[in-house]
């Protein structure tokens, strides 16, 4: 046992053995609060104005003066990149809060009445769920319209039935428990129940897919924009970037290479904040 | 097994019958007159009419309603103003692309998925198991439109090995097939993994090995079974990534299948096209699911068929 007054000494020590054990949390969230730094200060750390053009410059590649290149208007591409941050950061945070707010209370619904609700809620789940979730969503956007307001309503409508299917799942585990078994005993409520006992206990694994979710969602975002049905241009949106660079690939490739970076970083840093946030809650589930 | 099949095809008509339903609901709340829209901008008052009595927008939404839902079980899928034709005729002629598309992308993540992650099992913690994980995890965080731009630029453009569009010979197919198949195989090749690492570790395995049979009889005949079990699972649940991630891929290389037809469909607003589509992709994925059952019952012989 290291005695109490050694802690503070080996201060170093802990934050080395925290972070061997947890090496893919802290690098997953080292990559998310760079993001977030980005999205917040993007438009101020780049070196050009986003929509400055020099039409002597155009598909310059990388150099000195533009370090990922310029566009098929010499506007520069790492500019657009840092300050199309904040688009793909709120939009995949944006619908994947709608998304738990729609299915959450659907999936402990379903999970904690069970019987004839959750009979029918779970088909209704099943059913959304037949649809590949970038076709929903692009179904939805011919619907809505494309733009910022479409791609947050389509990814928000489309993660929805996955959400609750998880919480289902999760709260499925949790009703058998004694603590909520004796809680009904004793006469509490059930919104009582469900907030006090039943949610805290399903929100960790539901972090965790949520993490998941987001990730995925801004794939999908980027996907949609590629498509033409995302972030209108000429805000500089990474997929929407991608889908105009895409036409001078056989002459300038530079233009695509910044924004698939960014993407998969993003991604990444989801990814492995939610594989990391499972092991340190669940050792029993460690690949 | 023919009988099962049978009820199994059978069950999906329901969920098909409510995949319709959903997607005549959520097109009814586009907004604005949508024989308007399909007689176009600047016709007429007259001949917007005209075209509401044609096609029956003039009547109750319910009986709208069931004429769509049983016109979708005659093969009428509805009018395409853009096409001048039934969407039914339409969607097949962008099918066969697609199909092929898919297709080879299964084949691709089941002969790549599985033996990548039976061998970083086997080998665990070794150089192999930590490449497979590395290539796994960014496969899960490269987005698949932007691996089919690289695979262009370096092996078309750069090498000039491979055309980087159309849809012609078996080397049009390459590009498209990893890049709807990239993150499928990772999931597959990550699921495999852990299932045979788990399966290894039970008694019956330990007992074969006791028995003195040769370690490979025992990983194919033994543990592979059943570790297969997980993975099968997998395929038919995450399918919806092969379905969706053709759509986009189409787009990259210029494959002239259904996700195009969509994509086009929603830049046009022919509602009637896309509604048919996402049904189809929605029927595809009940599909797979049905394929995905009936392999479960030739992998394992314990589970019966109902």
């Amino acid at each position: 046992m290291t005695p109490i007054a050694g802690v503070r000494r080996d201060l170093p020590a802990r934050v080395g053995r925290t972070f061997r054990r947890h090496t893919t949390l802290v690098v997953g969230a080292t990559i998310l609060a760079a993001f977030a730094f980005i999205a917040v200060f993007g438009p101020a750390l780049a070196p050009y104005p986003i929509n400055q053009q020099n039409l002597l410059a155009t598909l310059a590649p990388p150099s000195a003066e533009h370090v990922f290149g310029t566009d098929h208007i010499g506007r520069d591409v790492l500019s657009r990149v840092l300050a199309g941050t904040r688009y793909s950061l709120a939009v995949c945070l944006i619908s994947v809060a709608f998304g738990a707010l729609l299915g959450i209370p659907v999936g402990i619904v379903a999970g904690y009445r069970g019987g004839r609700w959750d009979m029918v809620l779970s088909s209704a789940i099943d059913v959304v769920l037949t649809i590949p979730a970038i076709i929903l969503a692009i179904a939805i956007v011919a619907v809505v319209g494309p733009g910022l307001l479409g791609l947050i309503v389509a990814i928000s409508i489309s993660y929805a039935p996955r959400v609750a299917r998880i919480t289902r799942s999760a709260v499925l585990d949790v009703r058998e428990e004694d603590f909520v078994r004796s809680s009904y005993a004793l006469g509490a409520s059930t919104p009582r129940i469900l907030v006090r006992h039943v949610l805290p206990n399903v929100s960790a694994p539901l972090t965790v897919e949520l993490t998941l979710l987001a990730g995925q969602a801004v794939l999908v975002a980027t996907a949609l924009g590629f498509l033409g049905l995302g972030v209108q241009p000429p805000l500089p949106e990474w997929g929407t970037m991608l889908s105009r660079g895409k036409d001078y690939l056989a002459i300038a490739p530079h233009i695509v290479t910044a924004p698939g970076i960014a993407i998969a970083l993003l991604v990444l840093g989801f990814n492995y904040v939610g594989d990391g946030l499972r092991d340190a809650w669940d050792p029993k589930l460690r690949r | 097994m023919l009988e099962y099949l049978a009820w199994r095809l059978l069950r999906i008509v329901p969920i098909v019958l409510l995949v319709v339903t959903l997607i005549f609901v959520l097109f009814r709340l586009v907004p604005g007159d949508p024989a308007r829209l399909i007689a176009g901008a600047t016709a007429t008052q007259e001949s917007v009419e005209r075209v509401r009595t044609q096609l029956g927008l003039d009547r109750p939404v319910i009986v709208q309603y069931l004429a769509y839902v049983g016109g979708f079980f005659e093969g009428r899928l509805g009018y395409s103003g853009i096409y001048r034709d039934d969407v039914g005729p339409v969607i097949v002629r962008h099918l066969g692309p697609t199909l092929a598309l898919l297709a080879s992308a299964i084949v691709l993540t089941i002969v790549i998925g599985i033996p990548a992650g039976a061998i970083s099992a086997v080998y665990r913690g070794g150089a192999i198991d930590q490449v497979v994980s590395f290539l796994v995890t960014s496969m899960l965080s490269i987005p698949n439109f932007w691996l089919g731009l690289m695979m262009i630029s370096v092996f078309s453009v750069t090498l000039g090995w491979l055309p980087s569009f159309g849809y012609g010979d078996a080397r049009s197919l390459v590009m498209p097939t990893i890049a709807v198949a990239a993150r499928m195989i990772a999931i597959v090749a990550r699921m495999t993994r852990s299932s045979l690492l788990e399966v290894l570790q039970r008694d019956y395995v330990r007992t074969a090995r006791a028995k003195g049979l040769r370690g490979g009889t025992v990983l194919y005949k033994h543990a592979m079974r059943n570790a297969l079990i997980p993975t099968i699972t997998t395929i038919g649940l995450q399918a919806g990534y092969l379905l969706g991630g053709s759509v986009v891929i189409e787009q990259v290389f210029a494959w002239p299948g259904l996700g195009q037809l969509l994509i086009n469909s929603v830049g046009v607003r022919d509602f009637n096209m896309i509604q048919s589509i996402t049904v189809v992709f929605a029927a595809g994925f009940l599909l797979i699911n049905l394929v995905v059952d009936v392999l479960y019952v030739v992998v394992n012989p314990r589970i019966e068929y109902r």
